[in-house]
């Protein structure tokens, strides 16, 4: 696996593409997996602009763009192993999956979010989905405490309204995690 | 007079369009995080952290228990989930993704709830409502609703239930009126009806157990919580004869309840279809090819009409009619005999191969549940043409399986402090019906031309 601060040589004869994260670091990747990325590809759609051309990627930080072409490079692998047979396609399905878990497993919560923004702002369907759904799992049992410091949300509600709000469902309050 | 099939199926296909259209404008095609493609009516929730459509993506992962808990993080969040576009937004990615799915069997009035990610995980018994006082029947769930009754001879109580929210609705009393002395056959169907958007609940009843005796059939809707009543010679000849077979709640698919009757004089038996939009009967047509000798029953397997011809060979041919309403749409999608279960026991299918019932395809397509003689539930495997047994810690025997999407659909209050009972029925009013047809395509309409 390629370190966060290396950038992997180019395949002989390949297309690359180069990405400039927030901080100025660039990454070379191949043309396959930067078109994963459809803000990438939309910024290449555009008349006359040159593959040369260093993509800014103002909003993604270099941690989190090192960890989307990985995930990207291994997808866009796995894409290719698939094909008519089943049994090939059920391995692959498998592995992304592994993939996937891999790349939540030992995420803090601040982790993912910023995955999420950069898979959000570089428009990676996929990866956009399997990260909503590491979240929900994250915190489908959590409290309501947990899931405010996780979005940043306000406690707009008056004490009284909260505790009619919440009596109203005492029972979804049973075999929340703690803190 | 029967509404043209045409104009039904794009009904339904512009609802599906709309929520397609809906999820397809979330997804970005240009690199502005903040797209302006978000119906209007949805509460915005622009905060620091993630943008309000992957909230959203991220609240229809989770089960209905969180998101109700969760309500009581903030008025923005109280708002959403409570806001009937994301009900309806939660509904629908939960059918196409297949999450929140359960099984739920059932034991006469005893049911049980199982996950179906896992099917093997052990059952859960839930309590519906009116079970202190013996409820004796529960409905096919639509849409996490299911109906649920007690029958007494003249006073019927029901009431509508979501599981998942834990609330009920107690129905206003339609009392039955039967005439003195004379036997009562009742059934009821359940489902919804998406041109008005309104779950409904159809009783039939028939005086005398036999054949040619009168049916009364009486139709309930949850928008006006009223009964509405049909009149006697609007119901067609071919109804009298689901009596006294007839039972069982219908098999709901693109807004109508469907039963098998037995045939005139042995023939060949009809599809019989009660649509909730216009509240008419009428007959669907079954594809050729269908040996006469065959017992035939309709299900249905997700959202599609579904015909099993049940042959005395051991074979079981499945039908799914594909465009609703169209004949040649019907197609044969497997079929299952005795000898495709040689990992199960066989002692258990040595007596006449009984019922089949497909419930839903795993989520990767290749394999479909299936529930067998009522008391077995099995994964088929299309590719190997090996079925595999599912063992459930904790299941009733026998049972019917159900496949439950759990919802956010809301019911009026849970008490059943001032249930009223009705004055006589109203006849449904064609112009009203009419102009709720109208409100609800143009509405629809408009919103797809976003």
């Amino acid at each position: 696996m390629a370190n966060n601060g290396e950038n992997p040589s180019p395949d002989v004869g390949g297309k690359t593409v180069k990405l400039k994260a927030d901080d100025g670091e660039i990454f070379e990747v191949e043309e396959a997996v930067a078109m994963e990325l459809q803000t990438v590809k939309s910024f290449f759609d555009d008349d006359g602009v040159s593959y040369d051309t260093v993509v800014p990627l103002l909003n993604v930080s270099s941690t989190a763009l090192a960890k989307v072409i990985q995930y990207c490079r291994r997808a866009v692998e796995l894409r290719a192993k698939s094909g008519d047979d089943e049994g090939a396609n059920e391995k692959a399905r498998e592995e992304r999956e592994g993939l996937e878990a891999e790349l939540v497993r030992e995420e803090s919560d601040e982790g993912i979010k910023e995955l999420i923004l950069a898979a959000n702002y570089l428009n990676i369907k996929d990866m956009l989905s399997f990260l909503c759904r590491a979240v929900g799992d994250r915190i489908k049992n959590k409290s309501v405490e947990y899931v405010r410091r996780f979005f940043v949300l306000e406690n707009d509600f008056s004490p009284e309204e909260e505790e009619r709000t919440r009596n109203e469902v005492a029972w979804a309050f049973e075999g929340v995690d703690a803190d | 007079m029967t509404r043209p099939n045409v104009g039904e199926n794009s009904c339904q296909s512009r609802l599906k369009q709309y929520l397609m259209t809906y999820t397809k404008a979330r997804d970005r095609s240009s690199p502005d995080p903040n797209p302006a493609s978000q119906p209007s009516d949805m509460p915005k929730l622009e905060l620091d952290n993630l943008p309000s459509d992957v909230i959203t993506d991220i609240l229809c992962q989770l089960p209905v228990k969180t998101l109700l808990r969760f309500r009581c993080a903030s008025k923005r969040w109280r708002s959403e989930i409570d806001s009937p576009d994301f009900i309806k937004l939660y509904l629908s990615h939960s059918l196409a993704t297949k999450s929140n799915l359960s099984l739920i069997l059932q034991r006469w009035s005893d049911l049980y709830s199982v996950e179906f990610d896992s099917v093997r995980a052990a059952t859960e018994l839930i309590n519906p409502p009116l079970k202190d006082e013996i409820c004796t029947g529960v409905s096919l769930s639509c849409n996490g609703l299911v109906a649920v009754w007690k029958n007494y001879r003249q006073d019927q109580e029901l009431a509508l239930w979501n599981p998942s929210t834990r609330k009920h609705q107690i129905l206003p009393v339609m009392p039955v009126e039967a005439p003195k002395g004379s036997t009562l056959t009742t059934f009821y169907g359940f489902g919804h009806d998406p041109i008005s958007d309104d779950y409904k609940v159809v009783r039939m009843v028939q005086f005398d157990g036999d054949h040619h005796g009168s049916v009364q059939v009486r139709v309930y809707s949850l928008k006006t919580n009223s009964w509405r009543g049909m009149k006697d010679d609007a119901i067609p000849y071919f109804v009298h004869n689901l009596f006294p077979y007839g039972r069982g709640c219908g098999a709901l698919a693109s807004g109508a309840l469907h039963w098998v009757a037995p045939g005139e004089s042995g023939g060949c038996c009809v599809i019989v279809a009660f649509d909730l939009g216009v509240e008419e009967f009428r007959i669907v047509p079954q594809p050729d090819g269908v040996d006469s000798g065959s017992k035939v029953d309709v299900v249905v397997l997700e959202g599609r009409l579904c015909m099993l011809c049940n042959y005395d060979s051991g074979c079981v041919d499945v039908w799914v009619m594909k465009e609703y309403g169209l004949k040649e749409s019907w197609t044969k999608v497997f079929e299952v005999s005795r000898d495709c279960f040689d990992v199960c026991s066989q002692s258990s299918f040595n007596r006449n191969f009984g019922q089949v019932k497909p419930l839903a395809y795993s989520k990767s397509g290749d394999k479909i549940l299936l529930e067998v003689d009522m008391d077995k539930l099995l994964w088929y495997d299309f590719r190997r043409k090996r079925a595999e047994r599912v063992r459930i810690e904790g299941a009733p025997i026998p049972f019917s399986a159900d496949v439950y999407v759990e919802s956010l659909v809301p019911l009026g209050g849970g008490g059943g402090m001032d249930r009223k009972t009705q004055q006589p029925p109203e006849e449904k009013k064609k112009s009203k019906r009419k102009k709720i047809m109208d409100d609800f395509l143009s509405k629809y309409f408009n919103k797809l031309t976003l």
